[in-house]
């Protein structure tokens, strides 16, 4: 069934389809009509769901910190200083091998402050421990999110699904809607090898000493060094049900151009409509769109660029006295893979400014040109 | 090695309850409300019936304490109410309206009990009002044959003769009364010690004499003999006994603060008269119950106080000058009240067709001319005649108790107890042992909504009456005050599991129960303590 519904409503429709069983979520903008939905469809009855009300996302997380070592689907969703809040529970829920699954609706960090959209509170989260997704459609929301409890309750990794607030959260798209019959045989109940039973007790997640520490923080490294293979074959079960699927790098006529632009959320379809308006004037400019910070897809990333391609970074987020994250992570991968070339760092649209069409081709006109800073931020549409 | 940091094995050997130092032990405490009751109501009792809708149950349990629920629903001064939790947080728990919703449910639709047969133990109640009428109600569904003696031509004492209708309607009064004298030979117009005496009362086992106090305490004043100075306690006699009397547009004044002076008053007003009430103390120190003082406050009655009479004359036409002086409050005196002290020189008069004098009452007791009795105003009839020793139970207004209807409800029920006891040969049980009675300090507040108090008391009674949803939703507000209100509060929020539901509440397993003490703050009405190891 095809809808126009909003980025929100999309997510909320997943954790319906997907039979979460208990969420619990405190309000913050513009993450706020998630759990408004949510909290009707579980008080209608439509989802036979435990919502639990809290006084703060600290408290939400470690609800279902709680709820999920018992063996049932949670689910949670947030924003900026919200998603700061959770930072201590995050890394229990991870470590702890919980797979909960949680939308952040990205909203740049105060102060000063502001409701408005950048990626700094998810990329702020990258050590967390939790697998971490970047859509730019409504409809990519609410496949990403049913995949997600999958893949999360495959690898024992919680699992984060980003995008950007109001640019799609609170955007209108037609949606096709999947049917709860083929989401159930998708995605059965969670089958929880290690779960909270009274009768009978185990210590969970108790003291551990040096000698056995490090060793689950290895189990969890290797989870995440499987992550990509099992998210490969979710997403290829998924296309066989739903006949829609993802790459963790999304590649826009980049095989054969000259200027290769990376990109990720709402951004990156800003960027395909330049690229695709450049292209009608017989330009050599391509997009690739990532999916996922973590784990970060370097193998599929280096296998997309083809030397001596010129290639850009756009980040709508930053760590000061660094730059953007993506950007780090991008060298960080291609230098692994033996990639000698230049990668330029392009900020842009922190704090919901918006990044246009003039902006991207303006970013294009310096790869090609060459008049980019390479070893330096090239700062987009700053009036400093 | 498991992906996660689990213990390999059932971790049920690591007894925590090892750990402990302190121990959570539900242990109910008095609720206020119980614990202020005159006639020894389980208040929180029938309240928590009420809350799942058992009226019948509500019915049950609160005649088991008091025979005369739609009565005391409409006269008792509810000290539960004053002594509520939740009286300061909000609004206490309307008693009274839920008194009189399971009292009037009772009347339309409490099943006919047949009464046990008589097991051939008679006893001998004197007296009809509400000490005497609990005495008989408990006696005879004990199988005890009980005749009651009343010198009035009907039952109730002061119920039928003293409370005025429009704070007791007749037909309740007379439908509760019918239930409470079913099985019971009822003798009326017979006044102890003129009508009978002791010799008709050899042949029973016991006596209990409840006579009430019915004489006018007198004002000790110049002219308070002369024809228009009246008992105020005569003047509502008379008007419960139906006698016209009119007082229409004639200048009454009434003496007194008690609730004689105050129905007086009233009353008075209410047949046409203009009525100034007289109090040699302030509002604040009027004996009077509190509910009573502000209806009184609210009608056209004219209020003195500070004052007090120091003479009566009467003119040839009959017009009555009544010389009054001024008071001021000086110590305290014996009752704790501050005493008035007369304003020397600051006599003034006031002019009146009638003047009641509702200062207080006694009772008489003249058909003991032996009885003695105690400085504290108790009476001591054990010397009275030795065909009556040890046979004699006293109760109602001959007690040194506040004069209340509940005050005698309790004691009548009590009185059975003890006369049932005595039949039995055994000693009398005390079943009401007091532990320790549950305060505010006992109530996690926490737990609780504020409602806004006006709002919510003008819904409820609208109409002067609970429906059975609003009586429920009364109900719901009550806190449970000491009592386990089986909310699983403690069994939720235990981490160790170690409360179990049981069939009567809970218990706790104290091989796990580490003693952190979380049940009992999380205890919404303080029925569960921590005592130290």
């Amino acid at each position: 069934m095809r809808q126009v519904i909003s980025g929100n409503e999309a997510a909320s429709l997943a954790v319906k389809l997907a039979r979460v069983q208990v969420i619990s979520a405190y309000p913050i903008t513009p993450q706020t009509t998630i759990a408004e939905k949510l909290s009707e469809i579980c008080g209608s009855g439509e989802l036979a769901a435990r919502f639990v009300r809290v006084e703060s996302e600290h408290s939400a997380m470690s609800t279902l910190i709680g709820a999920a070592s018992t063996g049932v689907r949670t689910f949670t969703a947030t924003s900026a200083q919200g998603l700061a809040l959770m930072h201590e529970p995050l890394f229990w829920a991870s470590g702890a091998r919980l797979p909960i699954v949680m939308v952040d609706v990205n909203r740049a960090m105060a102060a000063p402050w502001t409701i408005w959209c950048d990626q700094t509170d998810s990329v702020a989260q990258r050590d967390t421990g939790w697998l971490q997704f970047y859509c730019w459609s409504n409809q990519e929301i609410i496949d990403t999110v049913i995949c997600a409890f999958k893949i999360a309750e495959k690898l024992l990794v919680p699992c984060m699904v980003c995008y950007d607030g109001f640019f799609i959260s609170h955007t209108y798209e037609p949606v096709e809607i999947p049917e709860q019959k083929d989401v159930d045989e998708f995605l059965p109940p969670r089958n929880a090898e290690y779960k909270l039973d009274t009768e009978n007790p185990h210590t969970f997640s108790g003291g551990t000493l040096p000698n056995y520490f490090m060793e689950f923080r290895y189990k969890l490294q290797r989870a995440f060094e499987r992550a990509p293979e099992v998210i490969a074959r979710v997403y290829g079960e998924y296309v066989q049900c739903f006949d829609r699927t993802y790459d963790s790098v999304e590649s826009y006529a980049a095989d054969d151009a000259d200027a290769v632009l990376v990109a990720s959320g709402s951004a990156a379809s800003t960027v395909w409509h330049t690229v695709k308006a450049l292209r009608d004037q017989g330009r050599k400019v391509g997009l690739l769109r990532i999916r996922q910070l973590r784990p970060f897809p370097a193998a599929e990333l280096a296998a997309k660029i083809h030397p001596p391609q010129r290639i850009g970074v756009l980040d709508r987020n930053l760590s000061p006295g660094t730059g953007g994250v993506f950007t780090q992570e991008v060298r960080a991968a291609l230098h692994r893979d033996g990639h000698t070339g230049r990668i330029h760092e392009f900020i842009a649209g922190l704090g919901g400014r918006d990044i246009t069409m003039n902006n991207i081709i303006d970013i294009y006109d310096r790869l090609e040109q060459k008049t980019a800073n390479a070893s330096a931020i090239n700062w987009v549409g700053l009036n400093p | 090695m498991p992906e996660l940091a689990v213990s390999s094995g059932s971790m049920s050997w690591n007894k925590t309850g090892s750990w402990r130092s302190s121990t959570p032990l539900h242990i109910d405490k008095t609720p206020p409300c119980n614990f202020n009751c005159p006639a020894g109501e389980n208040i929180r009792g029938y309240i928590d019936l009420l809350k799942h809708y058992q009226t019948a149950e509500a019915f049950e349990l609160l005649t088991s304490a008091n025979p005369l629920p739609a009565v005391c629903g409409r006269v008792c001064f509810h000290p539960c109410q004053a002594h509520c939790n939740r009286h300061g947080f909000d609004l206490a728990i309307q008693v009274r309206l839920l008194e009189k919703f399971i009292g009037d449910w009772g009347l339309e639709q409490a099943p006919t009990k047949p009464l046990p047969q008589t097991s051939g133990r008679k006893v001998a109640v004197i007296g009809a009002g509400p000490a005497g009428l609990a005495a008989a109600y408990y006696l005879r569904r004990k199988g005890v044959a009980v005749t009651m003696y009343d010198d009035h031509a009907l039952p109730g004492g002061i119920l039928e003769y003293g409370i005025p209708a429009y704070r007791l309607e007749k037909d309740v009064l007379q439908a509760e009364l019918t239930r409470v004298l079913t099985g019971i030979e009822f003798h009326p117009g017979m006044k102890f010690g003129r009508d009978f005496d002791i010799g008709a009362l050899v042949e029973y086992d016991a006596v209990f004499l409840a006579t009430g106090a019915h004489q006018s305490k007198r004002l000790h004043i110049e002219g308070e003999n002369i024809p228009g100075v009246e008992s105020g306690l005569g003047f509502l006699q008379q008007l419960n006994s139906g006698e016209k009397i009119d007082v229409q547009s004639h200048n009454v004044l009434v003496i007194g603060g008690g609730n004689t002076a105050c129905d007086v008053a009233r009353s008075a007003y209410r047949l046409g008269a203009h009525v100034t009430l007289l109090y040699r103390r302030t509002e604040r120190e009027m004996p009077a119950f509190a509910e009573e003082i502000e209806q009184l406050r609210a009608e056209p009655i004219h209020c003195e106080f500070l004052v007090a009479p120091e003479r009566i004359t009467r003119a040839e036409n009959g017009t009555l000058t009544l010389t009054a002086i001024r008071m001021k409050l000086g110590e305290p005196d014996e009752s704790g009240r501050a005493r008035p002290v007369a304003i020397e020189g600051s006599q003034f008069t006031l002019i009146a067709d009638r003047i009641f004098a509702a200062i207080g009452e006694d009772p008489d007791v003249s058909f003991f001319p032996n009885a003695q009795q105690h400085d504290d105003g108790e009476f001591d009839f054990s010397g009275v005649d030795a065909r009556l020793a040890g046979k004699l139970f006293v109760g109602g207004d001959l007690l040194p108790n506040p004069r209340t209807v509940p005050h005698a409800v309790g004691s009548g029920r009590l009185a059975a107890e003890k006369i049932l006891a005595q039949l039995r040969g055994e000693p009398l049980v005390a079943h009401d042992c007091v532990v320790e009675v549950a305060g505010p300090e006992d109530i996690n507040y926490r737990y609780f909504t504020r409602i806004n108090a006006v709002k919510w008391q003008t819904g409820l009674a609208a109409g002067g009456a609970l429906s059975e949803q609003s009586a429920h939703a009364e109900a719901e507000r009550c806190f449970s005050c000491g009592v386990c209100s089986k909310c699983d509060n403690c069994f939720n929020f235990c981490p160790d599991l170690a409360v179990i539901k049981s069939a009567g509440g809970y218990q706790v397993n104290l091989e796990y129960c580490k003693g952190c003490g979380i049940c009992a703050a999380e205890c919404p009405g303080g029925s569960l303590r921590m005592r130290q190891q």
